[in-house]
């Protein structure tokens, strides 16, 4: 089984186990660490991380660091409308955050622009000076934490905002990511706007 | 196409990435990458942070947290447990040597610090650290008790509030019950690591975004958490809230960039030599997308916190000020989220503060003061009030040492400057109950921590006006960071426990005073000096409250004068009424200066020996008392 089909199963998997675990004698830890992790981090993981050629080296601290306040903020909205309704229960607090981890784990993952390849909205969107802004930047190497990487499949996912998005974006240099979580990199940028200012950027560093 | 990969060292690491050295490439000229000396042994990296946990464990079990005196644990923490930190800084300061290629090594000392500070209470105590979070507990029990919320009921003690603003209390409501805990109170001493921990990739992920030099995130991270004495981090809607602010923020400096908007923030040729250029811009839909994202995190601020969506909505309006974040639209979504909230869920409170605004506006002073009313009194607060002028000071000079001495890093992190600093002229607006204070620091400390350790990290490949001038600037960062880490670490104990006995309170007095409100029938009053001891709002919402000393110390001079009348006075006829006073009242009213020397001793006597009183239960930590009512 392929590594990311193995990764939305456990995700997905994850909020229909924590579920199962509340059946079990209260305070018990196996009935809360498999509830806590699921409720802290299950959507959270579930919206960013399913990208079809893997997150890039950087977007991973970025989907680590937002799984947990994007799946404490679900929880918060759930618990509260159940409480708001005077409908609250475990089961009807933990079974939509399961549904909803299962349902989009199965979906491509929420294109953060640090998840894609790219970052610019495309080539329409921005600016001559702004590219100018880009060529210039050859020389440092892409934005810390815009760790490139997955490969030449990377902008074949889809979703709104990547596509053509790919393209413009940071990966107009060929150095490898500056910071040491970029080892993957492949540097697979081959796009247009690699002109002039690449090679002169590159030998800059 | 497969390119050749060809990793560049960290900017200011002074060492290779692994790949290269993996692969034997040598690392380009020019790239402030001149190995001087060889970093430690990577073999090694793991004893001191063994040796410093295995101390910690060894101190842990002898901290005399049960016989706290006037200093509160700082004389309770054996020598072992100094020795901890000690070995714990040292190994971080180690780690950081090679933090460029091995980042996970000063993350594990970042971590083991967390846990090294602010999990003591958790393992050692066997009640509720900080009284006032036993509130908490409170609300979230009467959620489950009643199954719903009525934001718009009244509630003595502003405890309204809490169901006007319900998001954090239903998340732990919902926890308590799927946990199968009886309640928060399993797991509430815990907040603060847990929140540390939620924290720490958040602020990585900002720091990132502004420096690439490893050494400088961590630096940051590190004094962060040092710094953050400040006690919001319990089980409490603020220190929750904190963390999806910060989120919002990463994920707007991240990828909320305008295009046409870098200048010549990308070129390496003008930018620091740890700065990270400007992130890649982001198109229209780009940036709609992550309004989206954003959204359940603006929902959740709002859902959970009254002062979190203020702060947030300055933050981002003051990102307008540069040109790089002018996103009117996500300003637009956040203000508009809060102003529903307000005028919806929390529209009592909301129009309440908005009525009293008139006075505080503009009281500078007022509004900035800590506390309620009293002067710090006793020599483990004032240690205390002491430690945190000097900790501020700490942090804020070597920040602003940086911004005046790094100006192309504060170039290039402006943003991260702009949005610290935007909550200051909050202080002009209400003093949050007093917390105001607190709160501002709070918000201004990630940028603070950042430019503090740009000012201890210097850049590796930075340019100096001669070798001479490189070779002092080296030495005197060499002393002064272990030398400020030191000092942070030796600060950060009498702020945060240096006041203990006020937080710490024995399982007999919580006892007692659940026993004694258990007893009290609905509607009844119940007294005491302060609301600062364990369960004070247990059944907060069958009972009213009234806790007589938190005013002016004047005012309750006067009170002392006669308490019995005073209190009888302010006791509506015909209602029953309950005097509680614990030993933890004892302890706050004296240390934060709300009563006189010597002024509650004086209090619980009279009490007990006037006729309008009866005492239903008298132990060496508490005495409680029935009001005699003539027209009962």
């Amino acid at each position: 089984m392929p590594k990311e089909t193995q990764l939305r199963a456990a995700v997905a998997l994850s909020g229909w186990v924590a579920l199962a675990a509340t059946l079990l004698p209260g305070g018990s830890p196996l009935r809360w660490v498999p509830v806590l992790l699921f409720v802290g981090f299950g959507p959270g993981l579930a919206l960013l991380h399913p990208q079809p050629a893997g997150l890039r080296p950087a977007a991973r601290l970025e989907a680590f660091a937002l799984a947990a306040p994007i799946s404490l903020s679900v929880a918060v909205l759930i618990a509260t409308s159940l409480f708001l309704v005077g409908g609250f229960t475990v089961t009807a607090f933990l079974l939509p955050l399961a549904a909803f981890a299962t349902v989009v784990a199965a979906l491509p993952g929420l294109p953060l622009p640090a998840a894609t390849r790219g970052a610019a909205g495309g080539a329409r969107g921005v600016d001559p000076g702004e590219a100018a802004g880009r060529e210039g930047a050859l020389s440092s190497g892409p934005a810390a934490g815009y760790g490139r990487g997955g490969g030449p499949s990377a902008d074949t996912r889809p979703g709104p905002g990547s596509g053509g998005a790919a393209g413009a974006g940071a990966d107009t240099d060929t150095d490898a990511d500056t910071d040491s979580d970029s080892d993957t990199d492949t540097g697979a940028d081959t796009g247009a706007e690699a002109g002039p200012g690449r090679a002169a950027g590159s030998g800059g560093r | 196409m497969q390119q050749q990969r060809v990793p560049t060292p960290v900017t200011g690491s002074g060492v290779l990435p692994a790949v290269a050295r993996a692969e034997g490439h040598r690392p380009p000229a020019g790239a402030g990458a001149r190995p001087r000396r060889r970093p430690p042994l990577p073999g090694l990296a793991w004893l001191p942070l063994l040796l410093g946990l295995a101390l910690w464990g060894y101190a842990l079990p002898r901290i005399g947290f049960r016989t706290m005196g006037e200093y509160g644990l700082l004389d309770r923490l054996p020598a072992a447990f100094f020795a901890a930190l000690l070995v714990l800084t040292c190994g971080f300061l180690l780690a950081l040597r090679r933090a460029g290629t091995a980042p996970w090594w000063p993350a594990a000392y970042c971590v083991g610090m967390l846990f090294a500070l602010k999990a003591p209470p958790a393992l050692l105590y066997d009640s509720v650290r900080y009284p006032w979070a036993s509130k908490h507990d409170a609300v979230v029990d009467t959620l489950l008790a009643g199954g719903e919320l009525r934001p718009h009921a009244p509630l003595s003690g502003n405890m309204a509030a809490y169901e006007q603003w319900p998001g954090f209390f239903g998340l732990n409501a919902a926890l308590v019950r799927s946990f199968g805990v009886e309640s928060a109170a399993a797991y509430l001493n815990w907040a603060p690591v847990v929140l540390g921990l939620l924290l720490m990739p958040v602020l990585v992920l900002l720091y990132r975004t502004f420096t690439e030099d490893w050494r400088l995130v961590w630096t940051g991270v590190w004094i962060y958490q040092l710094a953050n004495w400040v006690g919001q981090d319990y089980l409490a809607p603020q220190g929750f809230a904190y963390l999806l602010h910060l989120t919002v923020l990463a994920v707007v400096l991240r990828h909320f960039v305008l295009p046409g908007s870098a200048g010549r923030l990308r070129d390496r040729t003008f930018l620091d030599p740890a700065a990270a250029a400007v992130p890649p811009p982001t198109g229209r839909r780009q940036r709609a997308v992550c309004v989206l994202v954003l959204l359940p995190l603006l929902l959740a601020v709002n859902a959970s916190h009254q002062l979190t969506p203020v702060m947030l909505c300055v933050s981002l309006a003051a990102l307008l000020l540069t040109r790089r974040y002018r996103n009117y639209g996500l300003l637009a979504v956040a203000c508009a989220v809060m102003l529903v909230w307000d005028l919806t869920m929390g529209r009592p409170l909301f129009l309440e503060t908005l009525g009293t605004l008139r006075e505080s506006l503009g009281e500078l002073t007022r509004n900035s003061r800590p506390g309620y009313a009293g002067r710090l009194t006793g020599p483990g607060p004032e240690l205390a009030g002491l430690a945190n002028v000097l900790m501020v000071f700490a942090v804020a000079v070597p920040a602003a040492a940086a911004v005046l001495t790094r100006r192309r890093l504060v170039r290039s992190a402006l943003p991260l400057l702009v949005v610290s600093a935007a909550p200051l002229p909050l202080f002009t607006v209400n003093d949050y109950g007093g917390e105001m204070l607190f709160r501002v620091y709070l918000f201004g400390l990630p940028g603070a921590a950042f430019f503090a350790a740009a000012a201890l990290v210097p850049a590796a490949g930075a340019r100096a006006a001669s070798p001479r001038a490189r070779t002092v600037r080296r030495r005197i960062a060499a002393v002064a960071l272990p030398v400020w880490l030191v000092a942070l670490a030796a600060g950060f104990l009498p702020s945060y426990y240096g006041k203990e006995r006020m937080h710490y309170t024995p399982p007999a007095e919580t006892a007692l005073v659940t026993r004694s409100i258990d007893r009290a029938p609905e509607g009844s009053l119940v007294l005491a000096a302060t609301g600062s001891f364990p369960r004070a709002l247990h059944r907060y919402d069958r009972l009213e409250h009234w806790f007589f000393a938190e005013q002016e110390l004047p005012e309750n001079e006067r009170m002392l004068a006669d308490p019995a009348r005073y209190l009888d006075d302010g006791i509506p006829p015909g209602t029953r009424a309950y005097v509680i006073l614990t030993r933890t009242q004892d302890v706050y009213t004296a240390g934060e200066g709300l009563l006189p020397p010597g002024g509650f001793a004086r209090l619980r006597d009279t009490l007990a020996a006037s006729p309008l009183f009866t005492v239903v239960e008298e132990h060496p930590y508490g005495v409680v008392l029935e009001h005699r009512s003539p027209a009962r």
